[in-house]
């Protein structure tokens, strides 16, 4: 039986609303905006008659004739002395780490000509183990970012270093000399630091000025869970995980996979733990309760939508229905609506134990003591969890940055240095951090931008960029990784002015002698790291080792990684007194939840416009924030669902303790009723062009001051809310409907059950309806089978020796995260088109990650409540706009092997290789838009305009001619597209025949592996899987053999060279039917 | 025929057995002696790894000119082992070693040791013992003169269509000339023959005229004139910025003639990148201050150039120091690819084992560099179709290579047959 579930992108297409079908059927859904360009001023004020135009037409052609008949000459301009390790031409890959207080990754970083262009995972790492996210891939664009500072400032102006060193010491020392001893006159406020010799530096400074303190903030805090474990196993410390190892994974509210504490290397475990194949054919169930519909969620076998406030009250439901397998104590009455369900997913754990993963992302104490307490009763530690293993990626203590507020409100601050960390725009408004931060009669920011907190500083001090800088890093008890500069700072001369690395900064303001921030890595490593690991050898053997970690990027340090244990409770804590604190949780009204996008985070790269662009992989939004709310509840209160035309949305007041802002409602099915969601991260007021928006205020709204303190730590939401409507609209700019397939079969799924029995269940090969009867797509195939040629185009028996390239995309393992496609971005000089041009769909993203929602209405399941015929068929599209399914599919040009855009381009400016890639010619291509009309994938792009040089995308595009910081991330393999022409996925062709170069120039054959397209690559969870059919070995030949691989629309046969592995749901039962 | 044999004279039967010996004493002399083609190898590791400091002749460059340098030096054994390292040598306490030293003025030659073989040493020592004949002095200009006749002839080329607007411009002169003979011999005629004088109508309207009387030959004139115009107008148009022959002025007039020919520095010494990845590269300054260091030119013109690099180096001459300010040479490009066309200089120099020549010309010939080949996509084209791919040796094709040689030993693969012809090799 084949799948005869619906699947839907968007409400409208759903309700099949009129303009939806409209722009559905048109080739572009908008109109040309002819009106755009007649209506601009110049044109209407410009006195040019019609016979002027014709002369200058007339004379512009004889001009351009003339000028075309002489070359340009051309300047070349090669090093005075090139530097020994680059050769034009070549890559160079440096090892490195990316932390910027939030995401941990250990990374490489490929340099052109001296110019970072590139971040790739680093395979090394045992932490991230060669993942990356969109974030880490897009943090290349930062380093270019014309909003850095260029020079120290005092008092807003540009000064130089030797002033604001004299300034600034002088008034630490006035300062230390105050404050005769006690503690806190002189404060650091940082976010989380995980290099070991950042902290050893600070810890001198410390030293060199008794009076001062370190206070770690966390914009996004983990402060309650730290507490849970200091109060339960005597230490403020976060455990690591191992999602890979857990059968069963219960997260209440924590989004693991793109956003909670170590999202990438959980992303890279969870990807494991959920991969299939002939060996293995188990995966894991995970079960996921949350309010918003967040990435992790949509990923999760089971999802069930609470409210916020009662996150803690299904913590303690699930411990008591556990405690009573286990037979220990219980407490509190646990009733929530979800009992039943709870009790269910209990006895699933308990049937699993010590093969299970209970987390909460609640950042309170209570909570976390009880997700403690279950984790303990189900085994886990030692198992799934390794406490004896420190994260040290969050650090954040809430107490202690609350405390140093109401100290510098009561005067007692006299200098507060702030480090990597943003307050003015991050902190919560029940800290009144804005008018505690007015109070301090010195204040330094090391920040490399003039963001909120630095523009109102005294001094601000650049910090290099970490692509800039030397560092080192520790993110778990361990596992130590390095950073190294892949470019001279870009701000440095004169060296008096430009940036300067942090450590370097506060090195000079301890009176260090030595200031240089490398050395005194090298020596710290050498003394407290390294001894243990050579206790002989000396100098030679340290350096012999120093090279390796830094080749590698990494270092173990094997004395402490240790085997988990089963936890030492030093002191249980009362677990009555969790459940009165849980039950008193401030719940009623609405309740406004605070999440963070794949793409912004905290906003820290709110600059960044490969992020701003990058579609959320739920809403698939572009360039905004906004409220998600359940449709149904949107309907009750007459929001528009963005049926009609679907990019516009009401705008609604939303109103929380008194404060309102104005952002627009956006239809989230999933939701849980009675609760909106909105992004942290935006709102920015201070950071740059790119993330001022169109209107130059700030893209969205800040949601950050409405975070709440709640039992001494930030609590992630707000009840009590009230939202109405403003009487306003608002575009957004959503890829959500744009591409549609109209419904065709084109995910394919099974439950697990159904897989174990048959791999290739609900994956009926395609047939025609002939005059025959049904017939196999080959039998009736009027073209020749390109497959059949020979790849090497020399006799029809030459085999398989050639080149045949093939993707296999697994939908089991796609979490939609983005990755690939901000690394298709940077490899691809891909331009950024801003949010007005993805409004009239026009987006250039030459990957795109479909996310299609479906219900659990079934034939059966109809037939027995005795629908009609059409309700049943509407009725399947409907109902759980409450709870959908959801599933990812990310779609790249398909590489046909018999194109139907190949036969319909008049210059034949696409046309198909002999290694199975179909190519396009953009020097060739005159833009008719045939092929775009005619692919049934619609993954071909137009360019509309010079994004490179056109002003109208001065502010968004990097690839900008006048922007010269911007053009350095080019990839100068891949051509920057002109107005005019079609482009499209070429495969990463530019890495094909560089890995064919490479294996030819090292007289070996092409291993599997040694050629990644970017997307491939860039995959956390391996999902695509890139490679040589021909070859026997390679994966991808072996998973086109599985019975799960199909092809996308196969029906139109188009034999594509990309194909898909049907998903796996760890469902109980078949809703399929 | 067996006749003319026997008639041979005994002294031409004496002359051949004489060739005969000679030739197979040779041969016999050959066994001990190094043979031509280590010579030839030896030449190849010369020019790659010594050219660059030492000439063949007497003349100094950095290090000593080896003319006759095999016998000047105690034996070969020694200048093996000088060659492999010459430091060690000296600290063995070698005295004709440490002489050679002090008389170089203590400038310490590169150690080979790992680099070259014994085997590759010897080769060189064998290229040594025999050195080509020393080339004519003229060989540079001679390359000059044969570089402005191909310009030369090229102008002819080029400018076919003038001599088309001259000979119709001569024979347009003729048809004027005739018409006015014609009008006054019928003038005269007619004045004989009392008819009324010829009415002047003008040339324009007896053309007009003509043309009403003759209109076919008007017709078959005006095809030829538009079949003309159409084929010079697309020749014309597939010839703008195609530019063969380029050779623009540089900032320091840089004599390939010199290095590359006189001095026979092989290409790769100052091209480096050819090998490695996509781009040549034009040598950065330290590699031209490895030999300009010591060299400055013989005469005016050339310290004048040498003295640009100095310049732009940084370089003092009087404090042998690199104690100026530097700032980079901006060269004019003469191989310019548009951006959307892919080129690597590996791919076809270290890969396919080409010759610089096939695409740059005889470079050793020219003064600055110009532009030999057109760098059209036929001109690309036209190579792929013709040229064997280099398979002998590369791992990478050892299985195809295999398979077809089995299938047909006699068949060429060109690297069409490889999809060589195919967009997206080159365009991405």
């Amino acid at each position: 039986m084949a799948n005869q579930k619906k699947y839907w992108k968007g409400l409208e297409e759903l309700h099949e609303s009129p303009s939806f079908v409209k722009s559905r059927d048109k080739e572009f859904a908008k109109e040309v905006p002819i009106e755009e360009f007649l209506g601009r001023e110049s044109i209407t004020t410009n006195n040019t008659s019609r016979r002027d135009f014709l002369k200058y037409l007339g004379f512009t052609v004889a001009a351009a004739s003339l000028a075309a008949c002489e070359a340009p000459v051309v300047k070349t301009i090669p090093y005075v002395i090139k530097p020994e390790e680059v050769t034009p031409g070549i890559d160079n890959w440096y090892a490195s780490t990316f932390f910027n207080g939030e995401d941990y990754c250990s990374v490489l970083i490929k340099t052109r000509d001296g110019r970072p262009i590139k971040i790739e995972g680093n395979a090394n790492s045992t932490v991230t183990k060669g993942a990356a996210n969109a974030r880490v891939h897009a943090s290349v664009l930062s380093l270019y970012d014309n909003f850095r500072l260029k020079a120290p400032h005092a008092q807003g102006k540009p000064s130089t270093w030797d002033t604001v060193d004299k300034e600034i010491g002088a008034k630490l020392a006035s300062a230390a000399a105050k404050g005769e001893g006690a503690k806190g006159n002189i404060a650091i406020l940082s976010s989380t630091i995980i290099s070991p010799s950042t902290n050893k530096i600070i810890a001198g400074f410390i030293e060199k000025y008794p009076t001062a303190k370190h206070v770690t903030y966390d914009a996004v805090s983990c402060s309650g869970m730290r507490k849970a474990n200091e109060l339960y196993f005597g230490k403020a410390t976060i455990p690591s995980y191992s999602f890979d190892k857990a059968n069963v994974i219960v997260s209440i509210a924590a989004d693991f996979l793109t956003n909670w504490i170590s999202p990438i290397e959980y992303a890279k475990q969870y990807g494991e733990g959920r991969r299939l194949s002939k060996e293995k054919q188990e995966m894991s169930r995970h079960i996921q309760f949350e309010s918003i519909m967040s990435v992790t969620g949509a990923n999760a076998d089971m999802r069930v939508p609470i409210k916020p406030s009662e996150e803690g009250a299904v913590a303690l439901g699930l411990h008591n229905a556990i405690a009573k397998l286990a037979g220990t104590a219980t407490a509190g009455s646990g009733a929530t609506p979800y009992d039943a369900l709870i009790s269910k997913v209990a006895a699933e754990l308990w049937a699993n134990k010590g093969k299970s993963l209970v987390v909460a992302s609640a950042n309170d104490i209570s909570v976390q003591s009880v997700v403690n307490m279950i984790n303990k009763n189900l085994g886990n530690y030692g198992a799934t969890i390794n406490i004896d293993r420190e994260c040290k990626l969050r650090q954040g203590n809430d107490e202690e940055v609350a405390a140093l507020v109401k100290d510098m409100k009561d005067g007692k601050v006299e200098v507060l240095i702030t480090y990597n960390t943003n307050p003015a725009y991050t902190a919560s408004a029940a800290l009144g951090f804005k008018e505690a931060y007015a109070k301090v009669p010195c204040k330094v920011s090391l920040s490399s931008t003039h963001d909120e907190t630095a523009l109102s500083a005294d001094y601000n001090c650049p910090d290099n960029h970490y692509l800039e800088s030397w560092n080192d890093a520790n993110p778990y008890s361990g596992a130590f990784s390095l950073a190294q500069p892949a470019i001279s700072p870009l701000f440095c001369k004169p060296r008096n002015e430009g940036t300067r690395s942090a450590q370097e900064t506060l090195l000079k303001w301890s009176g260090s002698d030595n200031t240089d921030h490398y050395s005194f890595i090298q020596n710290h490593w050498k003394k407290e790291l390294l001894p243990e690991q050579s206790d002989e050898g000396g100098d030679y053997q340290f350096i012999n080792l120093w090279n390796t970690t830094l080749q590698s990027g990494i270092f173990e340090k094997t004395s402490e990684i240790v085997a988990g244990t089963a936890g030492n409770e030093t002191n249980a804590p009362s677990l009555s007194d969790a459940a009165t604190k849980i039950a008193a949780a401030a719940k009623g009204g609405i309740e406004v939840v605070f999440y963070q996008k794949t793409s912004m985070g905290s906003g820290i790269q709110a600059n960044n416009p490969w992020l701003q662009e990058l579609p959320d992989p739920i809403s698939k939004v572009t360039w905004d924030n906004y409220i998600t709310m359940n449709p149904a509840e949107m309907k009750d209160k007459g929001f528009s669902l963005l049926e009609e035309d679907n990019h516009v949305a009401s705008v609604a007041t939303l109103k929380v303790n008194g404060s309102t802002i104005e952002l627009p409602v956006f239809p989230q099915p999933g939701q849980a009723r009675g609760t909106v969601g909105v992004a942290l991260g935006y709102g920015r007021t201070s950071a740059g062009k790119v993330a001022a928006g169109n209107d130059g205020k700030g893209i969205g709204a800040n949601v950050f001051p409405w975070i709440q303190w709640t039992n001494n730590t930030f609590q992630y939401y707000a009840a009590g809310a009230e939202i109405t409507s403003a009487n306003k609209t608002y575009e957004i700019g959503a890829t959500q409907t744009h591409n549609t397939m109209i419904g065709r079969p084109i995910i394919k799924e099974a439950t697990l059950e159904e897989y174990k029995k048959d791999h290739g269940a609900r994956n009926e090969k395609e047939q025609i309806k002939t005059l025959d009867g049904m017939k196999d797509l080959k039998d009736v195939n009027l073209w020749d089978d390109y497959d059949k040629k020979s790849p090497v185009n020399l006799t029809n028996n030459a085999g398989n020796l050639g080149l045949r390239w093939k993707m296999a995309v697994d939908l089991n393992s796609c979490i939609g995260c983005g990755s690939c496609v901000v690394s298709c971005s940077a490899e691809n000089n891909v331009p950024v088109v801003g949010k007005d041009e993805v409004i009239l769909v026009r987006e250039m993203h030459w990957i795109r990650i479909d996310r299609y929602y479906s219900t659990d209405l079934t034939m059966k399941k109809a037939e027995e409540d005795d629908m009609t015929m059409s309700n049943r068929q509407y009725g399947m599209m409907l109902p759980s706009a409450d709870n959908p399914e959801v599933a990812f599919q990310p779609v790249m040009c398909q590489h046909c092997n018999h194109a139907p855009c190949e036969t319909v381009c008049p210059v034949i400016a696409t046309s198909h290789g002999s290694e199975g890639i179909n190519q396009m010619v953009y020097n060739r291509c005159v833009g008719t838009k045939y092929c775009a009309n005619n692919c049934p994938y619609k993954v071909r792009r137009f360019n509309w305009f010079n994004y490179y040089r056109d002003e109208k995308f001065l502010n968004i595009n990097p690839a900008q001619e006048s922007n010269d910081l911007g053009r350095m991330v080019l990839n100068p393999d891949v051509v920057v597209r002109s107005r005019g022409v079609m482009e499209k996925c070429s495969f990463c062709l530019q890495r094909i025949q560089g890995g064919k170069l490479k294996a030819k120039m090292e007289s070996r054959t092409i291993k599997d592996g040694d050629i990644k397209p970017a997307c491939a690559q860039s995959c956390p969870t391996d999902a695509l899987v890139f490679g040589n059919v021909n070859d026997p070995d390679s994966r991808v030949a072996k998973l086109i053999e599985d019975e799960r691989m199909y092809l996308l629309i196969a029906d139109l046969d188009t034999q594509p060279n990309v194909f898909y592995m049907t998903k796996i749901r760890n469902n109980e039962k078949a809703i399929l039917e | 025929m067996n006749k003319l044999i026997t008639k041979l004279p005994k002294s031409l039967a004496a002359f051949l057995a004489f060739v005969f010996t000679l030739v197979f004493t040779t041969i016999t002399y050959a066994g001990d002696a190094p043979s031509a083609g280590n010579i030839a190898e030896g030449q190849k590791i010369f020019k790659a790894n010594c050219a660059a400091c030492h000439s063949l002749g007497a003349n100094k460059v950095v290090g000593p000119g080896l003319q006759g340098v095999i016998d000047r030096v105690p034996s070969q054994d020694w200048m093996l082992s000088w060659i492999k390292n010459n430091n060690a040598l000296r600290k063995s306490g070698d005295a004709y070693a440490n002489k050679v030293f002090t008389d170089n003025n203590g400038a310490a030659m590169t150690v080979f040791d790992g680099q070259l073989t014994d085997d590759q040493i010897k080769n060189v020592i064998a290229f040594l013992a025999h050195p080509p004949a020393p080339e004519t002095a003229g060989g540079g200009d001679q390359g000059a003169k044969t570089g402005s006749a191909q310009t030369a002839e090229n102008s002819n080329d080029e400018h076919p269509g003038m001599i088309l607007l001259l000979i119709i411009g001569v024979l347009f002169i003729i048809i004027v000339v005739l018409r006015t003979v014609r009008r006054s011999l019928l003038s005269l005629s007619n004045e004989k023959k009392g008819l009324p004088p010829l009415e002047d109508i003008g040339l324009w309207k007896e053309t007009v005229k003509w043309i009403k009387t003759h209109k076919v030959h008007f017709a078959v004139i005006n095809i030829f004139v538009v079949v003309v115009f159409v084929v010079y107008g697309w020749e014309y148009l597939w010839g703008i910025n195609v530019t063969p022959g380029y050779q623009p002025s540089q900032p320091i007039n840089f004599r390939h003639d010199i290095h590359a020919g006189k001095n026979g520095i092989a290409c790769i010494y100052c091209h480096s990148g050819a090998e490695k990845g996509k781009v040549a590269g034009i040598p950065t300054l330290n590699v031209c201050m490895n030999c300009h260091r010591g060299i400055q030119g013989s005469n005016p013109e050339f310290q004048k150039e040498i003295a640009k690099i100095y310049d732009a180096v940084g370089w003092d001459p009087n404090k042998a120091d690199y104690t100026n300010p530097k700032h980079p040479i901006k060269w004019n490009r003469v191989h310019a690819l548009p951006d959307f066309a892919y080129f690597n200089h590996s791919q076809h120099v270290s890969v396919g084992k080409l010759d610089c020549k096939n695409c740059h010309g005889d470079v050793a010939t020219f003064t600055t560099d110009k532009q030999f080949a057109t760098l059209t996509m036929g001109w690309c084209l036209d190579c792929h179709r013709a040229t064997p791919v280099h398979m002998d040796g590369n791992g990478y094709y050892t299985k195809l290579h295999d398979v077809l040689m089995k299938q047909d030993s006699t068949r060429k693969i060109t690297e069409a047959d490889m999809g060589g012809l195919e967009c997206g090799k080159c365009h991405y």
